[in-house]
């Protein structure tokens, strides 16, 4: 299947002081949704602020659409296909609705009134049925912020969203509603939009995570479309007299009194033969478990 | 010239604008002149440092409604508008446009009171001495409190602020009262100095708070 790439990035790389980000290559698909998985630290945010652009310190290349380099980056071009939300400060806390309804029509030329307020309106952002205008952002709820974030970025006619953790802060019944937004935009697109999100909760994004990119430590440890990693990686549930055989073939293991669970890479399972095993198709949530325990500091 | 006015325009709440371009302005320059009429006595000398404290205080204290430590580590600015091409042009023409607004109604106030105490003739070194001085001292002790994300921080820093800025105003006074021959040299030269500083506090807050929004982009928070 040929592929068309949203954002193309070589050599990345950045360095704090107990930290360095190194991504040799990444490459997000044009026309789905593609999930950025990690645990905490292992720099999701550091890399979704680099293809943003609000942190501009780094080495390597960037390529948007296959038209604009990291040289174009600053360009309004871009800047006006690409809309983003974050858990930092988005808005600044004193700004009222009405202002962020301002600033966003003198920054975003493709920023539509009306639609942040349908928005707002079928996200529930306010309690009541009217928009209240004159409500900071400081008296917001995180899930609240984040609903109001989204509200603004749907509003402008973008290409990609980069979201950082934007299912966090949101109940279960509004996660169930960002994905099916999510869904939405990139069918309306018609394989143009694209959207790359980091998320912890990988259960409830997988239903609508086409592509998976799972970062450990600074590095994508793992990436690809979750139905070909679903094919890579096999969970395998078998007896308590196996587990030490098994330990040693198994990509991740878990035991518990009765026997073991685990993933195992489809080209080893050929090595499990002779072992009581059943073999069942493991969730993207497993999968990442499994990658990131491998690539972790976190004794398990 | 429009883009940077709806751009400060954008960064005001309606109750900045109903506070600051209006209540304030309002409040301050009819309890002056009340004042003046009370005491009956020299309404450009104590009637004008009154006014003077009352809108350095209002000026650097609504700023938190404002700007609201735009520069300081905690806040670092917004990511909004380092995603838009034109999110640094807004900051800084809401930062420049704030000081325009500073200055003319500072400037438009004095003036009124200068005439009113005068009874219309005013004193123009007089008039601009006040101006440049209270013009430059405020817009300083804003940009200290574009530093500060704290309420406390920067109720703290507007009292002492006020406060010194009404001592100042206290030494211009006693100056100007003096009789001697070389006096109207020394005002002259007052006048040269404020008109520098307050160039160069404008310019220099601007850049300043900028550098530090912009370092946001970045490791080094400058």
């Amino acid at each position: 299947m040929e592929l068309d790439f949203c954002i193309r990035a070589e050599g990345i790389k950045k360095k704090f002081k107990n930290f360095r980000l190194d991504i040799p290559q990444l490459d997000i698909p044009k026309g789905y949704a593609t999930a950025l998985i990690g645990e905490n630290g292992a720099g999701k945010t550091t890399l979704l602020n680099i293809l943003t652009g609000i942190r501009l310190d780094y080495e390597g290349k960037l390529d948007y659409f296959g038209t604009y380099t990291d040289k174009d980056r600053e360009s309004g071009k871009l800047k006006e296909q690409i809309g983003y939300t974050g858990p930092g400060n988005y808005y600044l806390p004193h700004w009222t609705i009405r202002q962020i309804e301002k600033i966003s029509e003198l920054l975003f030329d493709n920023f539509q009134k009306e639609r942040f307020k349908q928005w707002c309106s079928e996200l529930a952002v306010f309690s009541g049925e009217e928009i209240e205008w004159k409500k900071k952002v400081r008296e917001l709820s995180d899930g609240t912020r984040m609903k109001l974030m989204l509200a603004g970025v749907l509003a402008r006619d973008t290409k990609l969203l980069l979201l950082d953790e934007p299912a966090s802060p949101l109940d279960p019944l509004m996660r169930d509603k960002l994905c099916s937004m999510i869904r939405d935009y990139i069918l309306d697109g018609n394989g143009e939009k694209s959207v790359f999100f980091s998320t912890h909760n990988i259960s409830d994004m997988e239903n609508v995570t086409d592509y998976a990119i799972i970062m450990e430590r600074g590095k994508i440890a793992e990436a690809g479309f979750v139905e070909d990693l679903k094919e890579k990686y096999l969970l395998i549930k078998g007896e308590r007299e196996d587990i030490e055989a098994a330990g040693k073939i198994l990509y991740s293991i878990t035991t518990s009194p009765y026997g073991f669970e685990g993933i195992c890479l489809a080209d080893r399972m050929e090595q499990l033969s002779g072992m009581n095993v059943s073999v069942e198709v493991p969730s993207l949530f497993q999968i990442s478990v499994a990658v990131m325990k491998e690539n972790s500091r976190i004794q398990m | 010239m429009r883009f940077a006015a709806k751009s400060y325009l954008a960064f005001t709440s309606f109750r900045y604008r109903l506070l600051m371009f209006l209540l304030v302005p309002t409040g301050a320059f009819a309890g002056t002149l009340a004042y003046g009429e009370l005491l009956g006595s020299s309404l450009q000398q104590s009637g004008l440092l009154l006014f003077m404290f009352v809108w350095s205080y209002a000026e650097t204290f609504s700023d938190y409604w404002l700007f609201s430590g735009i520069a300081s580590a905690k806040t670092h600015g917004s990511e909004m508008l380092r995603t838009s091409e034109r999110g640094m042009a807004m900051m800084r023409s809401g930062l420049i446009m704030d000081q325009v607004r500073r200055l003319v109604y500072m400037a438009a106030g004095t003036a009124v009171l200068i005439i009113a105490g005068q009874n219309g003739v005013p004193d123009f070194p007089e008039f601009l001495e006040f101006v440049l001085f209270y013009y430059t001292w405020t817009t300083g002790m804003v940009w200290i409190s574009r530093f500060l994300s704290s309420y406390t921080g920067i109720r703290i820093l507007t009292a002492y602020s006020a406060g010194m800025g009404v001592a100042g105003g206290v030494i211009l006074t006693v100056i100007n009262m003096g009789q001697e021959p070389g006096i109207a040299a020394i005002r002259a030269g007052i006048i040269c100095v404020f008109a520098l500083l307050a160039v160069l506090v404008s310019v220099c807050s601007v850049l300043h708070v900028m550098k530090r929004v912009k370092g946001g982009y970045y490791d080094s928070k400058n």
